[in-house]
């Protein structure tokens, strides 16, 4: 079994290079940091096994993050593998600090110089011979994508574990003394026995160990067998030397030298930014910017488009499904496991492929942004204002998709590197109305407010959106605070979208959705069918269903909310499935055939004989209940996959809880208004807002006398000072 | 030539990198970075709360919190 190990900077082309060979479906991205713990991959090549490993990237062997200490970790504890160094073309001189590094561990990297074409059309020229003469190390320059010149530098690699065996290489740390440009690595030895003799030779230190001390790793001090005091000392020595800076500042100078002797520059271009960020990282235009793009992806994926294909594939899993049907209805004789094929099972199966296309849809248009490098730009511009709710600046694509459809959104959560604020958007994606609660929005409003229709369906819109918002704050402040990683990121180039990539991540996401989250929606959907159409004792449509007996069962919970009636209570559990079965659910409990349009539903909700028995208050509460109460089905079974299934249940429970207690509230402050009128109703919420005001202005003053976080002592400080 | 904070350039200004004040940890990871004494850097964009930079350096463009910045001491030129 042969080991070969992949190291270089982040977003480098690693990733790329491991999927050339490991044919693994997995995620890619023109982003930092997509890996984040080691992948292996068994392969077979040249009719020999061997495994590849793709360590996270990492900027330098002193870890900063968790990620970059797995990749030190495993270059320590596996010695004997091959170790590929990519490298890119386009920033020698940070990503030969790497090299460098690895050489003072005892490594002897193969680089690979990644997006060599790019670096031509950049206008650099490096002298190929003198670069690989002067480093003395095997040099390839490649381009990840491009499969013949990958499988070079993998032969190269295999071929030459096999030499490595047969010479014995037992002192692996002495391969680049006779090198010319790591002559430095001695005089980083000298550096540590001047300034700390007395562990020059006593601890048996490694070279790089050494060196790591130099650059004060507090890893490397704190494994010392020494006294705190000792450490203290070695820590104040260094301090005063500024060897850390002394360090880093030997190896720039080396690699400037040896970069000015093979590579030549013709322009001074900077790498990354280019001329279309002018406008789009403007101060003002960043927005507008942002926004037509961002529409754009949500007509293409909820417009007339993605619901087009929708129903064009649904109607194709229905004519599919059909035989199966039919077979059951005439065949089997039970009625009701015949009707549980037909309707629960190929219904459900149906409503799953309903939401593919949109699914696949979303995908397409999120990954095209993010390879294209533009997602980077939106993390910078986002990223102030979401570091404050906890969430990174790619949360914002998921909040917005989750106007279109929450399960879909819920889903592009799983784009984020950050543990913390994945969970936190998937949990608040909910909580922001999606469309298929709008034709509730409708019927309820046609029926009770006719006036007010637009000013409610706002209000219903912002609620949600200022729910969420606050939800994401708290959780930041509470248990789910999220831990600065984001702390420096490169700015990728805009570079065209590579499709083939690009489709194989759709696919993967859009299998990934239809077997684990479909089976869970499989699932409920069957359940919730038996709930609807059996009674207690399984018995099919006999008397009182398992739903209505639970809804009259649940309905007092609902009462202090003014809709505690049993058509209400069972129309919310309905709810549960989808929110667009509301709707028809309201339909069928109020003796409608389902053939009639939305009118003709409202228009029942105000007849005496309705089972809601709804008010214009609690209409209002059952409006805001219904925005907020439980996500459905299928973005449950997201969830789920995405988050686990401790904090799915979390979030639907603060969920329900959010939405029972606001419900409560604007039923009482409704019913207020009903019964004093509306001017006095405006003038009590006026002097209620002024008070609250006025007690946290009062708490604001009380607290700015306390504390400067600055200058404690000076009781008069007005801060400015400080900023 | 006048000294300032980091965080204190404007869009499009240069600075030559006087001094680094933060803690090692940060301190370690900028050097590795490149910002090292004497580096030129310039400030491409700042984002609309101004907590975020985008700053180039070498050749290549970097996106580094304001917080950050402030422990960096540069040098302009009137």
């Amino acid at each position: 079994m042969k080991y070969i190990v992949l190291v270089g900077n982040p977003n480098t082309g690693k990733s790329t290079f491991f999927f050339i060979f490991s044919n693994a479906e997995e995620h890619v991205g023109n982003w930092h940091g997509v890996t984040t713990d080691y992948k292996e991959k068994r392969i077979k090549f040249d009719g020999q096994e061997i495994v590849i490993t793709d360590l996270p990237g990492t900027y330098s062997l002193s870890p900063f993050s968790f990620e970059e200490g797995v990749t030190k970790e495993y270059l320590l504890t596996h010695k004997d593998c091959e170790v590929i160094n990519i490298i890119d073309g386009n920033n020698l001189e940070r990503n030969l600090l790497l090299t460098f590094e690895l050489v003072e561990m005892g490594i002897r990297p193969i680089v690979c110089v990644n997006m060599a074409n790019e670096f031509v059309k950049n206008g650099l020229k490096i002298d190929k011979e003198k670069f690989e003469k002067e480093l003395g190390l095997k040099c390839f320059f490649i381009n990840a994508q491009n499969k013949k010149e990958s499988k070079e530098v993998l032969n190269y690699a295999v071929k030459n574990t096999n030499d490595k065996k047969e010479k014995n290489e037992t002192n692996k740390i002495d391969t680049y003394s006779h090198i010319d440009i790591f002559s430095y690595i001695t005089d980083l030895q000298d550096m540590f026995s001047d300034y700390l003799p007395k562990y020059n030779q006593n601890f048996n230190l490694s070279i790089f160990e050494k060196i790591k001390i130099l650059e004060q790793d507090e890893s490397v001090i704190s494994k010392l067998k020494i006294t705190d005091k000792e450490k203290n000392d070695i820590i104040n020595i260094l301090e005063k030397n500024n060897t850390l800076e002394k360090v880093i500042n030997l190896r720039f100078i080396i690699i400037k030298k040896f970069l000015s002797n093979c590579v030549s520059k013709d322009n001074n271009k900077i790498y990354g930014y280019s001329k279309i960020d002018k406008y789009c990282l403007n101060k003002w235009l960043c927005f507008p910017i942002f926004f037509v793009i961002i529409a754009g992806l949500f007509f293409f994926t909820f417009g007339s488009f993605g619901t087009m294909l929708s129903g064009t594939l649904s109607n194709f899993a229905e004519l599919m499904l059909s035989p199966l049907s039919s077979f059951a209805q005439n065949k089997i004789s039970n009625q009701f496991v015949a009707d549980f094929i037909s309707n629960a099972f190929c219904g459900s199966v149906v409503s799953l492929f309903s939401f593919l296309p949109q699914v696949i849809l979303m995908f397409l248009g999120l990954y095209i942004l993010e390879d294209s490098g533009y997602m980077s730009r939106v993390a910078f511009i986002f990223e102030d204002f979401l570091k404050k709710l906890g969430l990174s600046g790619k949360s914002i694509f998921a909040l917005l998709m989750s106007f279109g459809c929450s399960t879909t959104a819920t889903l592009s959560s799983r784009n984020l590197e950050n543990k913390n604020s994945k969970i936190k958007t998937a949990m608040l994606t909910p909580y922001i109305s999606c469309t298929a609660k709008l034709p509730l929005y409708l019927i309820i409003c046609n029926a009770f407010f006719p006036k007010f229709k637009v000013l409610i369906i706002i209000f219903l819109y912002v609620l949600g959106v200022v729910v969420a918002l606050c939800v994401s704050y708290f959780l930041n402040k509470t248990i789910l605070k999220s831990n600065e990683t984001t702390f420096v990121m490169e700015l990728p180039k805009y570079r065209i979208p590579n499709f083939k990539k690009i489709s194989k991540n759709v696919y993967y996401n859009a299998k990934q959705f239809l077997l684990r989250a479909g089976s869970v929606l499989l699932g409920f959907s069957c359940i919730v069918w038996i709930l609807q159409n059996c009674n207690f004792r399984f018995q099919y449509h006999v008397g009182e269903s398992m739903l209505e007996t639970l809804s009259n069962f649940l309905s007092p919970i609902f009462s202090p909310l003014g809709f505690g009636t049993a058509g209400a209570v069972s129309a919310i559990l309905c709810g549960f499935v989808a929110k667009e079965i509301i709707v028809s659910t309201i339909g069928i409990i109020n003796g409608l055939d389902g053939t009639g349009g939305l009118n003709q539903i409202s228009n029942s909700l105000l007849l005496s004989t309705s089972a809601f028995c709804l008010t214009a208050s609690s209409s209002l509460s059952f409006l805001v209940f219904a925005l907020l109460y439980l996500p459905c089905i299928s973005t449950v079974s997201v969830m789920i996959k995405e988050i686990g299934r401790k904090w799915t249940l979390f979030a639907c429970l603060l969920q329900f809880a959010i939405s029972y207690a606001l419900s409560f509230v604007v039923y009482k402050i409704a019913n207020y208004f009903i019964f004093n009128g509306v001017l006095s109703g405006i003038v009590s919420i006026i002097v209620f807002t002024l008070i609250c005001v006025f007690i946290f202005f009062i708490f604001g003053i009380i607290k700015h006398k306390r504390y400067c976080k600055f200058c404690p002592a000076n009781k008069n400080c007005d801060k400015k000072q400080h900023l | 030539m006048i000294t300032k904070k980091m965080s204190d350039l404007k869009t499009g200004e240069v600075g030559k990198i006087i001094n680094l004040s933060a803690d090692v940890r940060i301190k370690r990871r900028l050097l590795e970075l490149g910002l090292i004494t004497g580096q030129m850097v310039k400030v491409l964009s700042i984002s609309p709360l101004k907590n975020s930079y985008l700053i180039a350096l070498k050749n290549y463009s970097l996106c580094l919190r304001r917080s950050i910045l402030k422990s960096i001491e540069v040098e302009i030129e009137l």
